[in-house]
Parts: C-alpha cells; structure tokens; sequence
C-alpha cells in the first residue's frame, strides 16, 4: 500500500512536469499570436528546448512515450467493443485502416504518429506552431503514412469539419481546458454520428492534489508553483455527466497505473491516478 | 535550436539513402539461437512483415540429418516451453518424428543414497519432465523452416565492425570485412558466450571459469526398458549426467577437473567405461559429521511425516563408448550486466553462460526468444516502432529476473558439490534432503527445470 501510495506521488509528479510543459506550450503560442514582447523570446527558448526533447524516450515526455503501451490498446479493445473494429481486424498489423481519427491536442505526435502506424488516416491539431512543426517533421521519417498535422485550435477547425471522423481521441489534454463543455462539444462536432470519442486524463483525487500540487508544486518544486489548478482535473463521473448532456454516451471507463521507477504502465479496473473513458455520440 | 533539431533529424533520414541495404532487423549469429530467433519472428503475425536479415560467419549448413546417423555428442533437454517454441515456428514435427528421448525421471543424487533427489513425472502431474534432443537435429530442423521463410541469410560473412547508436531509435550500422555494410533498426546479438555484439555494446560482464573441463560421448548403456531417465551424480570432482538417446544410448555430460579430462580423453574406451562406471557406483568418501548431519535431517523430516525415498539406487551400466564420440569443453560462467542498449538487445548466450550440469543453457536462450518475440509483437501492435525502448526494457527486466535465479542456483549447486569444506558439503547434504521431502521447494524446482 504505501509502495502504491509512493508510485502515485511519483505517477502525478511525473505527470505535473508533463502538464506543465505543455501548458507552457500553450501559452507561448497565444502570446506569439497576440503581440511580440521581450518575453517571448525566452518563452520560445524554452518551448523549443522542450520540442527537441519531446522524442526523446528518455526525456521529460518520457511517461508519455511508454503511456502508449495502454491507450493504444484502450482504444483498440473500446473500438472492438462497440463493433467498430471486428476481432480479426483487430489482431492485425495495420488494425485502424479505413479510420479518420482526429487527436486534439496532439503535443509532439507521440499518439496520433503510433496511430499513423497502425493505418488509421490521423489527423491531428494543435495550436503550438513549434509542436506541429516537431511533430511533422518526426512523422515524415518516421512513418509511412504520417497524420496531417494542423496548427488550429478546435474552435476554428471544428467550423470546417462536422461530422467528420469516426474516431476523436484527446488524451492528457482536458485537464489544461477551463471551459470543458465548450471544449467537448466543438469535439463531438467533429464526430459522425456512432463515432468514438476517447479521453484520457488524471482522475482528481486527494492523491493527485497531494501528489500534483503539495508534493511537485510546494514540496521539491519540480513545477512552478500555481502551475495546476485542481480543480480543472476531471472525475470520471463528471465527465461522463458532461458528455451524456452533449448526447454522448460513456460505454467503458478503465483505470492506467504508472510505475515512475520501471517507467511502466498497466491498465486496471479502478481509475485511480489516472483513467481513459470512451464515450459514444448518439445519433 | 528548432533548426539543429531539425538537422538532427534529417540526418537520421538520410542516413537511409547512405548506399548501405537497410533492414528492420539484423541477427548476428545463426547457431540454434539465432536461427530459432528468425524463424519465431517470421512466423508471428504481428512481427512477419519486418525485414529481417540474419547473418552467420560459418558456412551454410546443410539440412541432411537422419536417423542412420550416428547419435552426435552434443544434446540438449528441451523442456515444455522450448518445446511449444520449436512446435510455434514448425520445427518440432520434424525433431519428433526424426529421434527424441522423452525424460520421466530425474534421478539426482550426491555422496550417498540419502541424498537422492527423485523427480518424478508424477510428482507435478506431467506426462514428461523434459525431451532429449541433439543440438544437431534442432539446428537441421529450424534451419530448414529458415529456408522456407522469407528471412534473407548471409552465411560466411564476417562482421568487421559493429556501429552502435548512442541514442534510442538511431540506427546500426554493420560493417563487414568483405567492406560493404548492412544499416537496421535493431540488432539481436545471438553470436555465443564470445558475443563481438555485447563487447560492441561496451557492458560489464561478469564471468569466472570453474577450473573444470565437461566430457561429452554417447555411451552404450543396460538399462531397464524404456530408458527415460535422466541421472546426474554430484561429487567432489565435478558431476557426471547421463540423458537417455534411446532404449540403447544414452549422452554423457561429465564435467571434472582439467587433469582428469585430459586423461579421461586418452584413455582407451574401456578405462573409460570403466572409469565411468566407477563415478557412477563408487561410494564417496564419507566423513562423520556428514554422515552425522544427515542422520538428524533424516529423523527431523520424519518427525515431520515428511518422507524421503528410501530405494537404493541403483545407477545405470555402461556397457561401452561409442567410437570417436568423446570431446571435452570448457565450463564457465558468464552473464551480462545489460542486455539491451540503444537498438541491441542480445539473446542467448551472448547474454548468459551457465555451467551444463542441469541442461539448462538452451532453454534458457529459447525462453528468451519466446519472451522477447511476444514483447516485440506488443510493442508493435501498440504502435511503436520496433526497436523502441519501451520493449528492450521490458525483455531484459522480465527476462533477467528469469535468468539470474536460475543461473546463480546452478552456480551454487555447483561449487556447493565441489567444496572440501564440511559444513558447506553439510549445508549441501541437508538442503538436498529438504528438497526431496518438502514438496513445493521440488515443484518451484521443477518448474525452472522443465
């Protein structure tokens, strides 16, 4: 128990470092797009020195390089569950040909290049230049049929592209958006109608507060402090609420554990430090 | 910054226009290893699309084993998991119908009979503890499944130069003597105990020498029918194994000190017989406190209504050594502080070397395949390319919590047996009984073993 209790200090720790370079990203680009100021420079530096590790197995991202080896399957195992993808289709190298699937907030590519590679038609947005910029030009060496890569936001790209994919995955991203139902419901826009939406996202718990903000924040200061707000973090529950108010139906939640020493994750029934939910939009 | 980024990773691109032929794959090393290596990857869905190349500094080997051949020296115990490998990439019908000896029994026992370790099939609900297969037979078996597979093989091609790459996810390039080279996103060094890959990943590696030799020959022996029992002595010179071939045959593995193999080696066929029988029969020389420390072992497990078998042994005859079949090896230890790096992961010996006295070297290099295909399949299947971290650690943490305890038991079996000391020729004595009477140490024990 308190081994589970330390990894799950390390698991939001880690995972603040995560959010908060990505926030940071975030907001290097508004401020591009708003007015150039001293500032900007510096803020660039960092981002690009962030960009340049961002494919590195072994830098910051390093959580998210291994998360794959449990959202790709969650995606896998929730399409198949829902009939999207048939079992044969499934165990196959190439499982998600034939679908559009759209990542938001694809950071570097780390997911929607993985998702490239096993054959889906990925198109993924993002609205740091820089990221986009890493993450193309990462695809393109990388893998044969790399994602489109679009720097927008889902405001602008929702307006051209309705009823669009078949798939709409946000994985660590909704817990950076303040106004979630805004967010999510210029997502589902994208979606045809029985397509899949898959979030992932730390579940909001005494642990994660503990973990996030006291511990990585306050206590050995691996983030800047305010950096996180607890309360953007999304319980399961609520998330699903949310989503059955944009006539979206939650049909699985599972939990993923990370375990920062062996830099491993696995998928367990609970969401406890973390969860992925796929949710279905009704017709 | 973006641009040197940027530079960085166009020359990574290009570098796959440098001339040299690009692989997904390239296994250096095509011994029983390497060729089981290619063709499990060839063989699984998920993994058959790679480019793979194999390369191999002998000769091609030709696939004409059969059964009018002469039984070779060199065997190894397959166990159950070896066995599905082999049976996974086609091999195995082969090896069944061509000769192989099923194992039922394993006698195993030190100085005197109360050291005497059964390991029975039925103790853990088995129909076979293990089979007996020559080395031979399994590389004419997969080496023909190679044929068969869409797996390119270079034989007599000698590598010159190994250039590893110092980050994740670059590439190898292999430089050969004859001065073209190969580039590949991932090199599996199954190249031996001398592994040219492992000193080109620059790790520790630690090893020691056991001051023994091993003898191998096929004996002649009269046994009661069917002869499905394999039977190993302990003593202080070394140990001496007999593996069942057939109702007549069975292997020899004696590993002894270098004097006694030299001489055992020169020796007419008869001496040796004779010398071997005598290992087999002899009883050792007992001391009194050994003999005192098993008497009280003995009376504490029945205390216990723990029973240990009280049949006398009665060890197999050797009728006599077959022509030209004795050879002798040297026996040591080796294991690899690492087993992968940026872009290698080795398998095999090249990773371990273990002392032969339980057969266990080759099984111990196909549980690595199997474990090492079956993680390679998932990482692709989860998107990944191959060859990324994130499967190379997974292979060499999952593989060296398998291999070590294993390896560093036999090691201690091993000098447990050969030391002069009494309280640890005691120690050895009483664990022995212990293993014997109490039923889960044997079964935890047989699990590794078959």
């Amino acid at each position: 128990m308190v081994l589970r209790m330390a990894a799950t200090y390390f698991c939001i720790i880690s995972h603040s470092k995560l959010l908060s370079n990505v926030v940071r990203a975030h907001v290097v680009v508004r401020s591009i797009q708003s007015s150039p100021s001293t500032v900007i420079n510096e803020e660039v530096e960092k981002h690009t020195r962030l960009a340049q590790s961002w494919w590195d197995p072994k830098g910051p991202m390093k959580a998210l390089h291994t998360m794959n080896s449990v959202r790709i399957p969650f995606i896998r195992n929730s399409l198949c569950n829902t009939g999207v993808l048939n079992e044969i289709q499934a165990k196959t190298t190439q499982p998600f040909s034939n679908l559009k699937i759209l990542d938001v907030g694809c950071g570097g590519g780390l997911l929607a290049e993985s998702l490239a590679r096993l054959g889906a038609d990925v198109t993924a947005i993002d609205p740091s230049e820089d990221l986009i910029k890493v993450a193309s030009t990462h695809a393109q060496a990388n893998v044969k049929n790399p994602p489109h890569y679009i720097v927008t936001n889902i405001e602008e790209f929702s307006l051209h592209n309705k009823n669009k994919f078949d798939v709409v995955v946000m994985s660590e991203v909704i817990e950076h958006i303040e106004t979630k139902k805004v967010f999510l419901s210029l997502s589902l826009d994208t979606l045809k109608p029985r397509g899949s939406l898959i979030v992932t996202t730390p579940q909001k718990t005494w642990f994660s507060y503990l973990g996030t903000i006291i511990m990585g924040e306050y206590v050995l200061g691996l983030v800047p402090k305010g950096t996180h707000h607890y309360n953007q973090f999304i319980r399961p529950e609520t998330l699903s609420s949310e989503l059955a108010t944009l006539n979206c139906t939650t049909t699985s939640i599972v939990g993923f554990h990370y375990n920062p020493l062996s830099n491993h994750w696995s998928i367990g029934s609970q969401p406890v430090f973390n969860y992925g939910l796929h949710a279905v939009k009704s017709l | 910054m973006l641009s040197r980024t940027l530079l960085i990773w166009n020359a990574r691109y290009y570098s796959s226009i440098s001339g040299a032929k690009q692989y997904d794959v390239v296994i250096s090393g095509g011994g029983m290893i390497g060729t089981t290596l290619a063709c499990a990857l060839a063989e699984n869905p998920t993994l058959k699309d790679l480019s793979v190349l194999l390369i191999e500094s002998g000769p091609e080997k030709k696939t004409n084993f059969s059964k009018a051949l002469p039984y070779s020296n060199r065997v190894s115990s397959i166990n159950s998991s070896s066995k599905d490998l082999l049976d996974r990439i086609g091999a195995w019908d082969q090896i069944q119908s061509t000769r192989t000896c099923i194992v039922d029994t394993m006698k195993v026992w030190g100085h005197s009979s109360d050291d005497l370790l059964e390991f029975h099939k039925c103790h853990n609900y088995q129909d076979k503890i293990s089979y007996i297969v020559e080395n031979d037979l399994i590389v004419d078996a997969v080496t023909k499944q190679l044929q068969s597979s869409n797996v390119d093989v270079m034989y007599g091609k000698k590598v010159a130069h190994y250039e590893l790459p110092g980050q994740s996810l670059d590439k190898v390039s292999i430089k050969f003597e004859s001065g073209d080279s190969v580039e590949c996103k991932l090199l599996l060094g199954t190249d031996g105990a001398n592994s040219q890959v492992r000193k080109a990943m620059n790790v520790q590696y630690v090893s020691w020498d056991y001051d023994q030799k091993g003898i191998v020959a096929t004996v002649k022996v009269s046994v009661p029918s069917p002869n499905r029992t394999a039977w190993q002595r302990f003593i202080h010179t070394g140990t001496v194994a007999l593996l069942p071939l057939s109702d007549e045959y069975s292997s020899l593995v004696w590993a002894t000190t270098p004097d006694l193999a030299k001489s055992l080696l020169q020796m007419t066929p008869e001496s040796f017989v004779d010398a071997l029988n005598s290992e087999f029969n002899n009883p050792a020389s007992q001391n009194e406190p050994i003999q005192a420390a098993n008497k009280v072992a003995h009376d504490v497990l029945k205390f216990f209504n723990l029973s240990l078998t009280n049949e006398p042994i009665i060890p197999p005859r050797i009728i006599s050594v077959e022509d030209k079949s004795r050879a002798a090896f040297p026996l040591g230890f080796g294991h690899s502080v690492k087993y992968v790096g940026p872009s290698v992961a080795l398998l095999g010996d090249s990773a371990h070397r273990i002392h032969p006295l339980a057969g266990q070297g080759v099984n111990l290099g196909f549980g690595d395949i199997s474990c090492f295909v079956q993680l390679a399949a998932e990482s692709i299947s989860n998107g990944y390319p191959i060859g990324h971290p994130e499967c190379l650690t997974k292979y060499e943490s999952s593989q060296q919590k398998q291999n070590v305890p294993t390896m560093l038991s036999i090691d201690l079996m091993n000098k447990v047996y050969r030391s002069s000391f009494t309280p640890v020729k005691i120690l050895g004595n009483l664990g022995f009984q212990l293993v014997q009477a109490v039923r889960p140490i044997k079964r935890v024990m047989m699990s590794r073993v078959s």
